[in-house]
């Protein structure tokens, strides 16, 4: 028999009466001055209580009672078949070692959420989104950029059109993905190629001049069509969603005083993420190369000169080490 | 007349045992893919307001799970709708943002409504009464007129906006009536603006410095580099007037809304200071960030406490003779929209 003293509100006025509740052979009596009644226990519900705060008894007719008599109330709800998923809460809860153990569980499923599985949804996401959602948004970061940050090329249309041609001539010999070679002049981005969603390559006239020889502008488009093979614009927008679903629903009801520490983690995350990328774009132009007879050291020979240009390291810095990605570049001498 | 009676509110709970909540809940929310969410709101809020104690009575929050969980599964479905538009049918996008815009105000009004009913005291609900229309003119058509009134019809809105939340509130039967001026809210705005004026007084100061070194023949670099240093000193306070005025806003509406509000024979007085909720925040912040988040549970708590602290309610001897309204059921919906786009009407 459960007996726990309470106050009891009748559900028309805000008066508290004083009373005794035992709960004993299916139904809970409630006994006080001028009170006498009992309910069956299939009627009432007992809000689960959480930690040490109060917690109440709803009984039929908007009556209640509430009781600070926590374990009367905790073996109460234990009889009423009713919030059962909140029995595993209060499990975890009672046992400071089982709080620890769900802070753990929520870290580790935090981190691995955000290192593997918000990549490997976007990349089967990537794959299922129609190629023409590339186009588009590719198209609209292109007017963006052209507005902002990129001008006309200043590049002789000859130089243009060469370049353009020795290109396509390789990709005659060997499957390119479907793109569209631009030439433009950027201050902000200095000596740079950018591939955006959709297959354009966007070369900067920086990039141009820094190079000694056409091979190293080719191998650096080869580069780009890597990230263009591999739709990774369009994957690193989604991890970036799903980054934000995971953290929103973590730090969902915290408010936004702590948006500041809550996006930190993120961003350490996203630079992570660009560097399995920058790997895959890699591979991809090292078989490249090698397949176009390019002689894959002509890519090591633009990259260290890109890293001496100090106008760019900080572009470069989602970038893994120059020397950990040229040394397969200089492992492989001449074609197949 | 009778007699009255002061009634401190009290915050009973502690960051630690928030925590161990906080943290269970943010692990079976993990482990069930977000469903367990809506069980891990209902069981946060119960805690909180059964820590809140008035008379000895405690607050209940009586929403169930399963009515948050349908609220946040509509409210979802309708920003997938939105985010899916936006790619594959942008036309669609824009109606179904002016459809959003549109229904606005019967957000709010659902949400606070909504949010009023699931509050009880001494086994009674509270109610809110606001109508749409009275929230479209509020929330939307004064806010319109901030561009052509330069911005001087801001503490207007303010004081309708407390207004509209106080005289709409209801508990049990007894409706609430507000009975603050317009005057102080101009006084809070003023000194917000005065705040606000500050950083860019040092910045002209600074300004205003390098050509007086520079008329007297300094070189140029020399002078600039003395500016700097105000120019900089202007940046750093302007960044930090944001909490600042946030805080100077917070506590003042807050002091407002209830200072002025009478609930039948009861009456409250609220005494927030802005330096105390300012000390608040960026405490709360720094330690926030140097625990990766893990003082989050302590930070709410100490924010609930202060809250709970500064407010006292003046009322008879017995604060038994309110009594019971109307039982009305409600849908959590609009309050879950507006929770899930973090749209933010509650004053305090």
């Amino acid at each position: 028999m459960i007996r726990f003293a309470a106050d009891y509100f009748d559900g028309r006025t805000s008066r508290a009466h004083p009373v005794e509740a035992a709960a004993e052979a299916g139904q809970l009596r409630v006994t006080g001055e001028g009170i006498d009644f009992a309910v069956a226990l299939d009627r009432i519900v007992v809000a689960p209580p959480a930690g040490q705060a109060r917690s109440v008894v709803h009984l039929p007719d908007a009556r209640e009672l509430h009781s600070a008599d926590r374990s009367a109330l905790l073996e109460l709800s234990r009889l009423i078949p009713s919030a059962r998923p909140e029995r595993w809460a209060h499990l975890l809860e009672s046992r400071l070692r089982f709080a620890l153990a769900a802070l753990v569980v929520s870290v580790l499923i935090v981190f691995a959420g955000l290192r593997w599985g918000v990549p490997a949804v976007a990349l089967v996401a990537s794959h299922t989104l129609p190629a023409w959602m590339d186009t588009r948004i590719g198209e609209e970061a292109l007017t963006l950029m052209d507005r902002t940050s990129l001008s006309p090329s200043k590049l002789p249309a000859a130089r243009r059109q060469a370049l353009e041609a020795e290109l396509a001539a390789h990709c005659a010999k060997r499957a390119c993905p479907p793109y569209q070679l631009l030439f433009r002049d950027s201050r902000l981005f200095g000596a740079n190629a950018m591939a955006l969603p959709g297959g354009t390559v966007v070369v900067t006239d920086g990039l141009v001049a820094l190079a000694h020889h056409d091979d190293e502008v080719l191998a650096v488009i080869a580069h780009e069509l890597g990230h263009v093979q591999h739709r990774h614009s369009l994957r690193l927008a989604l991890q970036s969603v799903g980054a934000g679903v995971i953290l929103v629903a973590v730090t969902g009801d915290i408010g936004s005083v702590t948006d500041l520490a809550a996006g930190l983690p993120s961003l350490l995350l996203q630079t992570g993420y660009s560097r399995d990328m920058e790997r895959e774009a890699d591979a991809y132009a090292l078989a490249w190369l090698e397949a176009a007879c390019i002689p894959p050291a002509r890519f090591a020979d633009i990259l260290g000169r890109l890293d001496d240009d100090p106008s760019d390291t900080g572009l470069l810095d989602s970038h893994p080490g120059t020397r950990e990605r040229i040394a397969p570049f200089l492992a492989h001498g001449g074609c197949t | 007349m009778s007699q009255t009676k002061q009634y401190p509110m009290q915050f009973t709970g502690t960051g630690g045992e928030y925590f161990v909540i906080w943290i269970v809940n943010i692990a079976l929310t993990l482990v069930t893919f977000g469903i367990y969410s809506a069980w891990a709101k209902v069981r946060t809020l119960r805690w909180f307001y059964g820590h809140t104690l008035l008379d000895n009575q405690a607050f209940s929050y009586l929403a169930t799970p399963l009515q948050i969980l349908r609220g946040r599964l509509i409210a979802l479905a309708a920003i997938v709708a939105y985010y899916a538009a936006s790619y594959f049918a942008p036309m669609l996008a824009i109606a179904l943002l002016v459809a959003f815009f549109v229904s606005l105000p019967w957000i709010i009004v659902t949400s606070m409504r909504f949010r009023a009913r699931q509050s009880a005291y001494r086994g009674l609900r509270f109610d809110f009464t606001g109508s749409v229309g009275e929230a479209a003119r509020i929330f939307i058509g004064l806010q319109l007129l901030i561009p052509f009134t330069l911005g001087l019809i801001l503490p207007y809105i303010a004081y309708r906006q407390v207004r509209f939340v106080a005289e709409n509130t209801v508990y049990g039967q007894t409706a609430a009536r507000y009975q603050g001026s317009l005057k102080p809210f101009w006084g809070m705005y003023l000194l917000s603006f005065v705040l606000l004026l500050l950083p860019l007084a040092i910045m002209a100061f600074g300004t205003y410095q390098a050509y007086l070194l520079q008329a007297t023949g300094m070189a140029r670099e020399t002078a600039a580099a003395a500016a700097g240093f105000y120019l900089i000193a202007g940046m750093v306070v302007f960044y930090l007037m944001f909490p600042v005025i946030g805080a100077v806003i917070q506590s003042r509406t807050a002091n407002l809304l209830y200072n002025g509000t009478a609930v039948g024979p009861v009456g409250f007085a609220s005494r927030q200071r802005a330096l105390d909720l300012v000390w608040i925040f960026l405490s709360n912040l720094v330690m926030i960030a140097l625990t990766v988040g893990l003082f989050i549970p302590w930070a709410k708590v100490r924010l609930a406490r202060y809250r709970a602290q500064s407010l006292t309610v003046n009322g008879p001897e017995n604060l038994g003779s309110f009594v019971a309204g109307q039982h009305q059921a409600s849908t959590a919906t609009g309050s879950e929209m507006a929770d899930l786009l973090d749209l933010n009407f509650g004053l305090t």
